[in-house]
C-alpha cells in the first residue's frame, strides 16, 4: 500500500511537470505562430496626441489586411510593415464606417493569414491572447506585442444611446489586457491556440462610468461586413437610430405626468402632479414618485425619460417601473 | 478488508491513469485546468456580488466626471446588508437600486460609511435570504497566490472578472490588500477572491497618501488595486448596521523628524484635549511599542495606528528617560483644532540663550512689560537654552494659560506671570536687526545674485535671488514666487524684489510651471525639489520659508504648503482660492503654517475668498488678511513690504 502511494505521488509529480513544460512550449509556439500574420500599419496623424500607427492582421492568401478605420487610413500613402520587416504599400479596398473596420491590401501572396471562416467565439473567464503594435514599439522585423489576459466580460457595447463616441453598438469581448492604448487597435485577439476571435478595438471610454475600455469585436460580427467589402459589393447599411423612432412619439404631456422643474443635469424624475382625467391618473401614479425604468431601461434623470419617450409611438403603452417610498411598483400607461 | 483496499488502490490508479492520459495527450491542458479553476471559483462568489444601478446625483465631482452607471457590491448578511466602495455613492444619488441574483429589482439604502476605509454599508429588502460568501481570514493569504477581482458592472447576473496575483499583504497603512488584478470602477464595491472563490476583501479605492472617497481612483487599471480584508471588518459590521459612520481613530500627536522611515516615534508635542494627553503621554516620550507589537520608526507606529478607528482602545509604551511606562488611549474622531500659543517676542538670531530682538505689540509680553534685550532665563522652571527650545516648549502649552517666566535685564533677574495668547492675526509693523553681531566676509563668497536653479529631470523654469551680503553662518528666509503660467521677466522681478529681501534677510526664489497654460497638481513635488537644491547650497530656516502666489499660482501655494508642512511655514496668495477638492491639513504643533491673504475687498470674488480665510481660521491657523487695490492681478511695492516684514517675523514665539 505503502509503495503503490509512493509511486502513483511519484507519476503525478512526473505528470505534472512534463504538462507545465509542455504548456510553456505550446504558448510559446501558439505565439510563433500567429504572429507572422500581424502587420504594422503607418499612415496620417503624428500631430497633436494623434499617432499615426495601428495593428492589423492578414486575412486571405491575396494579402488583404483587417483593421480598424481610423484617421490613420486617411492618408494618400498607407505602409504595411511585415513581420519579417518587408515594406509595402497598401491600398484601400474598403471600409464599413458603422463597425469602424477597413480592409487593406498588399502586394503580396505569401504571407501567412487567419480564415475568418475558421473564428472562435469566446466566453466570458476564458484565456486570451493579444497582438498589436500597441505604443509603435516594434519597428522593422520586430514582431508585435503580445498581452495576455482573461475575457472579463462579454457585454455590448453601448453606455447610452446618445453617446456619439462609438457607433457599434454590438456585443463586444472585454479583456483584462491593457489593450486600450496607442497603436493596439486593429490588432488580432486569439484565444490560447492561437485562433482568431476579435479585432482589437479603438480608445474608448465606457460611457457608463467613464473608465477606459479594453475590448475587441468578436470576428462573427464584422464577417459578413468584410465578406462584403471583399466581393466589391460593400453598402454601408443604416443602424441609425432615428429610423427606430417613431413619427410621433408619446410625450409627458400626453401622458399627465408633472415632474419636479428640471433644474440640474441630472434632475431625478419625481412626479409633482398627475393631470387628471389623464394616462397617468388611470394608471395610479401618485406625486413623490420616481420613474426608474421605461421599460427595461433604467433612467436616471429628466433628460433621459424624455429622451426615452422619444422611442415609443403615443398610440402604444409605455410600462413605467415606479420608486414609491421603498417600493418598485410596475405600472402601464396609455392601455 | 485487504481486497477492499486493493479495489480502490486500483481505482485510484485507474483514474490517475486516465488524468495523466489526458494531461499528455494535450499540451494546453494545464493552462485549461488552471482557466476552469479560475471560472469555477467566480461562479462560487458571483451570487453573493449584486448589481448596483444609481439615478440622479452630480454629474461632476470635483474636476472629474461622475460615473453613475451601473457597479458593484458584496452581500454581508443574509438579510439584507451589502458592503460597496464610496467610490459608487460620491455623486450623492437621489436613489440606489439593486439587481438580486434571481433579476428581481430592489431599491437599497445606504446605512452608514465608513471614512477610513472608503466603504458604504447598504441594505436592500430581500425577500428571501441573500447567498453570503465565505471569507478567508488575513493569517491564511500568501503574496503570489491567485487573485480574482468580481464585480457586476456589465450585467447583473453574469460576474465580470479580472485576474491577478496578491502584490503585498498590508497596505495603505494595514488597511488594505493589494492585487495586481486589474481594479477599476468596474469592480469597485465587488470582491476579490481566492481560487477557492472565498473573499479575500471588498475593492475600493484607497491611497496612502490621500484620504476621501476618490483617492487611490487614478490608479485604476493600473496593477495596483485594493481590497479591505473583510473578516477585519466583521466586528465593525454591526456598529455600522446601527447606523453609526466608522472614522479613523486619532490619538494626537505630533512626532519629530522628518524621516518616517529612519526617525524614532519621538511624541514633539503632544495636543491639549486629545486622547494623547488624556492618557498622560508627554512630550519627549519614544513610543516602542503599539498594541504590544514594538515599534522603531514612524512608518511603523503608522502602520499599528492607522487601521484603527475612533472608540478604539489603543495600548502604548513608551520610552520615557530611562522607564518604560505603559498606557491606554481611547482613540477619538476629531481633535480640538489646535492653536498655537504666542507669547509676543521675536528672538535675535545669532545670540547666545533667548534674547529678545522685539516685543510684539498688544501681545502677552508687551503686557507684561518686557523688551527689546531681556534675556530670557527660564519658563516655568525650565531653563531656556535656545530659541527653538523655547518655542517648542510652549507650543505644548494651551493658549491662556499663565506661565512663570523669568528674564534677565541688564544684570537683574526679574520675574513675570504672562498669560499666553494665540498668534497674530495682524501684520507687523517695522522690525528691528534680527542678528546682533557682525561677521566676516567669508574668504570664499558664494554666488550671489541671479543663480539658475535648474532640476535634471524637469523642465519647469526656475532661478534664485541671494542678497549681494549674504553670509553661509546666517540662516535666511525663503519667498517662493510660485508664478503665473507664461514668460517671467527675470529682471523686473528681482529689482522689485531685491530691496526689501536684502533689508529682511531673505532669499528669493521664482519657480514657473512647465506648461505656459497651468500649474498641475503633480507639480507640487517639483516645487519641494527646487527649494532642497537650493537649501543644499545656501543657508535657509524653513521655519522662515514662504510660497507667494497670484491667483493660479497662489492656488498652486496652498496645495504645496498643505503637502510639505514640514519644509513650509508661510503661504501668501493674492486673489487666490484653495483650489476645489483640496482639505487644508490639519493644524500643527510643530510645524507651523500662517496664512497671509491678499485681494479687493469690493470685488465680486472677495465674499467667497473672505469664507475661506474664515474657515481657515476656524482651523486656527494665523491668517492676515490686506486689502489689494481695486482690480489688482499684481503685488505692489508696499505688498512686497509688507510681505517681506511678515515673512521676517515667522520665528515669533
Amino acid at each position: 500500500m505503502n509503495r503503490s502511494a509512493f509511486v502513483i505521488a511519484l507519476t503525478l509529480s512526473l505528470g505534472w511537470l512534463t504538462s507545465a513544460a509542455q504548456a510553456e512550449s505550446s504558448l510559446a509556439r501558439t505565439i510563433r505562430g500567429v504572429q507572422p500574420r500581424i502587420v504594422k500599419i503607418f499612415g496620417a496623424g503624428g500631430l497633436r496626441g494623434l499617432e499615426s500607427y495601428q495593428s492589423g492582421f492578414v486575412i486571405s492568401p491575396e494579402g488583404h489586411i483587417l483593421t480598424v478605420w481610423s484617421y490613420v487610413l486617411d492618408s494618400s500613402v498607407i505602409t504595411i510593415v511585415a513581420n519579417d520587416g518587408r515594406r509595402f504599400t497598401a491600398e484601400l479596398v474598403g471600409a464599413d464606417p458603422e463597425l469602424e473596420v477597413a480592409v487593406l491590401k498588399v502586394d503580396a501572396d505569401d504571407l501567412p493569414f487567419f480564415n475568418l471562416d475558421e473564428s472562435v467565439e469566446l466566453t466570458s473567464g476564458q484565456r486570451v491572447l493579444t497582438f498589436s503594435n500597441l505604443y509603435g514599439i516594434a519597428t522593422g522585423d520586430e514582431p508585435a506585442s503580445v498581452l495576455h489576459g482573461y475575457i472579463t466580460a462579454i457585454t455590448d457595447l453601448q453606455g447610452r444611446r446618445s453617446a456619439a463616441e462609438v457607433r457599434y453598438k454590438g456585443p463586444v469581448y472585454v479583456v483584462d489586457a491593457m489593450t486600450n492604448n496607442p497603436g493596439a487597435a486593429g490588432g488580432a485577439l486569439t484565444d490560447q491556440q492561437g485562433q482568431i476571435a476579435g479585432v482589437l478595438g479603438k480608445e474608448i471610454r465606457n460611457s457608463s462610468n467613464n473608465v477606459w475600455l479594453n475590448y475587441s469585436i468578436p470576428i462573427r460580427e464584422l464577417q459578413n461586413s468584410v465578406e462584403d467589402i471583399l466581393s466589391g459589393r460593400f453598402r454601408p447599411r443604416s443602424r441609425d437610430e432615428n429610423q427606430n423612432r417613431p413619427k410621433q412619439p408619446v410625450t409627458l404631456a400626453q401622458l399627465g405626468l408633472i415632474l419636479l422643474p428640471d433644474v440640474l443635469p441630472k434632475t431625478p424624475p419625481f412626479v409633482e402632479r398627475v393631470a387628471p382625467e389623464s394616462p397617468a391618473e388611470t394608471a395610479g401614479l401618485q406625486p413623490n414618485d420616481l420613474v426608474m425604468f421605461v421599460e427595461r431601461r433604467l433612467i436616471s434623470s429628466q433628460r433621459d425619460l424624455r429622451e426615452e419617450l422619444t422611442f415609443i409611438d403615443r398610440d402604444d403603452p409605455v410600462r413605467l417601473t415606479l420608486l414609491r417610498g421603498d417600493e418598485l411598483i410596475e405600472v402601464t400607461l396609455n392601455e | 478488508m485487504n481486497k477492499k483496499i486493493s479495489l480502490a488502490s486500483l481505482g485510484i490508479a485507474l483514474g490517475l491513469f486516465a488524468s495523466l492520459s489526458a494531461v499528455s495527450q494535450a499540451a494546453e491542458d494545464l493552462n485549461t485546468l488552471e482557466q476552469k479553476a479560475l471560472r469555477a471559483a467566480v461562479e462560487v462568489v458571483a451570487p453573493s456580488v449584486i448589481q448596483i444601478e444609481t439615478v440622479g446625483g452630480l454629474e461632476k465631482v470635483g474636476d472629474q466626471l461622475a460615473g453613475g452607471g451601473p457597479c458593484s457590491a458584496l452581500v454581508v448578511s443574509a438579510d439584507g446588508y451589502l458592503l460597496s466602495s464610496s467610490y459608487n455613492f460620491v455623486h450623492e444619488p437621489t436613489s440606489i437600486l439593486a439587481s438580486l441574483p434571481d433579476g428581481k429589482r430592489t431599491s437599497a439604502k445606504i446605512i452608514a460609511r465608513d471614512h477610513s476605509r472608503n466603504l458604504v454599508l447598504l441594505k436592500i429588502n430581500a425577500e428571501e435570504p441573500l447567498p453570503v460568501p465565505t471569507f478567508v481570514p488575513r493569517e491564511e493569504l500568501r503574496v503570489g497566490q491567485w487573485t480574482i477581482a468580481v464585480g457586476k458592472s456589465f450585467s447583473p447576473v453574469d460576474a465580470n472578472a479580472s485576474v491577478g496575483v496578491l502584490s503585498a499583504l498590508h497596505r495603505v497603512w494595514g488597511k488594505a490588500i493589494q492585487s495586481d488584478a486589474k481594479i477599476s470602477p468596474n469592480n469597485y464595491g465587488g470582491a476579490l477572491i481566492d481560487i477557492h472563490g472565498r473573499v479575500i476583501g471588498v475593492i475600493t479605492s484607497l491611497s496612502p497618501q490621500a484620504t476621501g472617497p476618490q483617492a487611490g481612483a487614478d490608479w485604476y487599471d493600473s496593477g495596483i488595486g485594493f481590497a479591505v480584508p473583510l473578516t477585519e471588518m466583521q466586528p465593525r459590521l454591526e456598529k455600522l448596521m446601527l447606523g453609526e459612520d466608522l472614522r479613523q481613530g486619532l490619538l494626537g500627536i505630533s512626532l519629530k523628524g522628518n524621516d518616517i522611515m529612519a526617525d524614532r516615534p519621538e511624541i514633539g508635542a503632544v495636543r491639549y484635549n486629545s486622547p494623547a494627553q488624556e492618557s498622560g503621554i508627554l512630550a519627549g516620550d519614544v513610543i516602542t511599542a503599539v498594541q504590544g507589537r514594538q515599534v522603531v520608526n514612524h512608518a511603523q507606529m503608522k502602520h499599528q495606528l492607522e487601521p484603527l478607528y475612533a472608540g478604539d482602545e489603543v495600548a502604548l509604551t513608551l520610552q520615557r528617560g530611562d522607564d518604560s511606562v505603559e498606557v491606554k488611549a481611547t482613540l477619538t474622531a476629531v481633535l480640538v483644532p489646535y492653536a498655537h500659543p504666542f507669547l509676543g517676542i521675536l528672538p535675535v538670531r545669532d545670540a547666545e540663550g533667548v534674547v529678545i530682538r522685539d516685543v510684539l505689540p498688544d501681545s502677552p509680553a508687551a503686557a507684561a512689560g518686557l523688551m527689546a534685550g531681556d534675556v530670557i532665563v527660564q519658563v516655568n522652571d525650565k531653563p531656556a537654552t535656545t530659541a527653538d527650545e523655547l518655542r517648542t516648549q510652549i507650543s505644548a502649552l494651551e493658549p491662556d494659560t499663565t506661565i512663570q517666566l523669568v528674564y534677565r535685564r541688564g544684570e537683574e533677574e526679574q520675574n513675570a506671570k504672562i498669560t499666553l495668547a494665540t498668534l497674530p492675526t495682524s501684520l507687523p509693523g517695522e522690525l528691528s536687526a534680527a542678528w546682533s553681531q557682525e561677521v566676516e566676509p567669508p574668504a570664499q563668497p558664494p554666488q550671489t545674485g541671479e543663480v539658475e536653479v535648474r532640476l535634471a529631470e524637469e523642465p519647469n523654469a526656475a532661478f534664485a535671488w541671494i542678497p549681494d551680503d549674504y553670509h553661509a553662518d546666517r540662516r535666511y528666509s525663503l519667498l517662493v514666487l510660485l508664478q503665473e503660467p507664461g514668460d517671467v521677466d527675470r529682471q523686473a522681478t528681482i529689482d522689485a524684489w531685491k530691496d526689501v529681501c536684502k533689508q529682511t534677510g531673505a532669499i528669493l526664489l521664482s519657480v514657473s510651471p512647465a506648461s505656459k497654460e497651468r500649474w498641475t497638481p503633480s507639480e507640487t513635488g517639483v516645487v519641494r525639489k527646487c527649494i532642497e537644491q537650493l537649501a543644499g547650497k545656501y543657508n535657509i530656516a524653513s521655519g522662515r520659508t514662504a510660497l507667494v502666489g497670484v491667483r493660479s499660482g497662489g492656488a498652486m501655494a496652498y496645495m504645496v504648503a498643505f503637502e510639505n508642512r514640514e519644509a513650509i511655514a508661510g503661504v501668501v496668495t493674492l486673489a487666490a482660492p484653495v483650489p476645489r477638492g483640496v482639505q487644508p491639513p490639519d493644524n500643527d504643533p510643530l510645524h507651523r503654517l500662517a496664512i497671509f491673504t491678499l485681494y479687493d475687498d469690493m470685488s465680486p470674488q472677495s465674499a467667497q475668498l473672505k469664507k475661506l480665510d474664515e474657515a481657515l481660521a476656524k482651523m486656527k491657523f494665523p491668517v492676515v488678511h490686506r486689502s489689494a487695490t481695486k482690480g489688482a492681478d499684481k503685488l505692489t511695492d508696499d505688498d512686497r513690504t509688507a510681505i517681506t516684514r511678515w515673512l521676517d517675523s515667522l520665528d515669533r514665539i
